[in-house]
């Protein structure tokens, strides 16, 4: 059976309006993956980073998949939170990559957006905090309808990974 | 197919160096550093826990602390999972001339073999008061992870507070042994324009 391992760790962030951030992440794979070894879904360290310097998470990852079909190949999804000078947690950012599908390693920037309410929430969200969230999560991940989400760009989460796979080849499996 | 009995473990040697690390108002600093691996991994040779020397940055020059520390380290394996991670720890001399924290870093080491040079940002813990602030500038006690492995774990980060600042420079070059036999690709023999590498 092929095995897919994904050896790295979420770097860090800039670009968000905040430099008081936290990520939650997860994996997800298709039904033909099982995840054999290591965590697939976390919470990061909450990082100050200084003015005009990104945001430092270094937060390990290390998954062992086994592969028995190619659809559904793993994809990282990510909410970036900030916590504000009052201990209040926000949403900032939601995003998500796929894993890269041929072995080696990579430093991967991905960004992110962060849904838009109407004007008079924008107002409230300013006083009282409290920006929009997503109800359905896998919106973020998953194709499918969000043609009525408005969006507005947000800041870029990076990481770094190492991908190896095993036996992929002996079942005739090209990377290029 | 099994007539051969093939190698029964790969190995991955990494050497390299710390070579230098620049960290806002810090002029005086060695480095604790140690390799964390999985349950699967042996370590074959080498040392996977080391001090540097006592750096000073010099006068009228960038703020770099040179160390030039050497890194030799060889493991053998059954399971890429657990691949090494190197944990380092900075300590630097406060003005009262004791040694207080000045950030923690830790990276996986690369997973193809190559010439790679790694930043290690690093970060430290914040107190959880103002108070708690000043008593430990006063005592020059600040804030440390209990478990100086903690960075290389990726369960309870959630309910640490940090504040981060500074990196430490760390070229690696990797080599890898019977990987291939063993059925892993990792990538190092494919074309690099190809690949994104650091």
């Amino acid at each position: 059976m092929a095995e897919l391992h994904i050896i790295g760790q979420l770097t860090g962030a800039f670009g968000f309006p905040s430099q008081n951030l936290f990520c939650k992440w997860g994996v997800s794979a298709g039904r033909s993956w099982e995840l054999l070894e290591g965590l697939d879904a976390g919470q990061t360290q909450l990082d100050l980073a200084p003015d005009g310097e990104p945001v430092v998470w270094a937060h390990p990852l290390d998954l062992h998949y086994a592969c028995r079909g190619l659809a559904g190949w793993p994809k990282i999804f990510f909410q970036v939170w900030c916590q504000d000078i009052h201990g209040r947690n926000d949403i900032c950012g939601y995003g998500f990559c796929h894993v890269p599908t041929s072995p080696g390693q990579y430093e991967l920037d991905c960004p992110t957006w962060v849904p838009e309410g109407t004007l008079g929430e924008r107002i409230t969200a300013f006083f009282l905090g409290g920006n929009p969230r997503l109800k359905y999560e896998e919106v973020v991940y998953m194709p499918g309808d969000r043609f009525r989400l408005n969006t507005v760009a947000s800041g870029i989460v990076q990481l770094r990974l190492g991908v190896m796979v095993k036996d992929f080849e002996r079942n005739h499996v090209q990377f290029g | 197919m099994g007539d051969t009995i093939g190698p029964s473990s790969f190995t991955i040697l990494a050497t390299g160096q710390i070579e230098c690390a620049q960290i806002p108002s810090c002029t005086n600093a060695y480095l604790k550093f140690q390799f964390v691996a999985g349950e699967d991994w042996q370590l074959l040779d080498g040392l996977e826990e080391g001090i540097t020397q006592a750096a000073r940055v010099p006068e009228g020059r960038d703020g770099v602390l040179v160390w030039n520390f050497p890194i030799d380290i060889t493991y053998k394996t059954t399971n890429a999972f657990g691949w090494p991670q190197l944990v380092v720890a900075v300590y630097g001399l406060d003005i009262f001339g004791r040694d207080v924290i000045k950030g923690y870093g830790c990276m996986h080491l690369p997973m193809s073999a190559g010439r790679y040079n790694l930043t290690l940002r690093l970060f430290r813990p914040r107190s959880a008061s103002a108070l708690q602030s000043f008593t430990s500038w006063l005592t020059g006690m600040p804030a440390e992870f209990s478990d100086p492995k903690f960075p290389s774990y990726g369960e309870g980060r959630e309910v640490t507070r940090v504040q981060s600042g500074g990196h430490v420079k760390v070229q690696i070059n990797l080599l890898t042994k019977d990987m291939d036999v063993f059925g892993y690709v990792d990538g190092s023999g494919r074309d690099m324009a190809t690949v994104t590498q650091m």
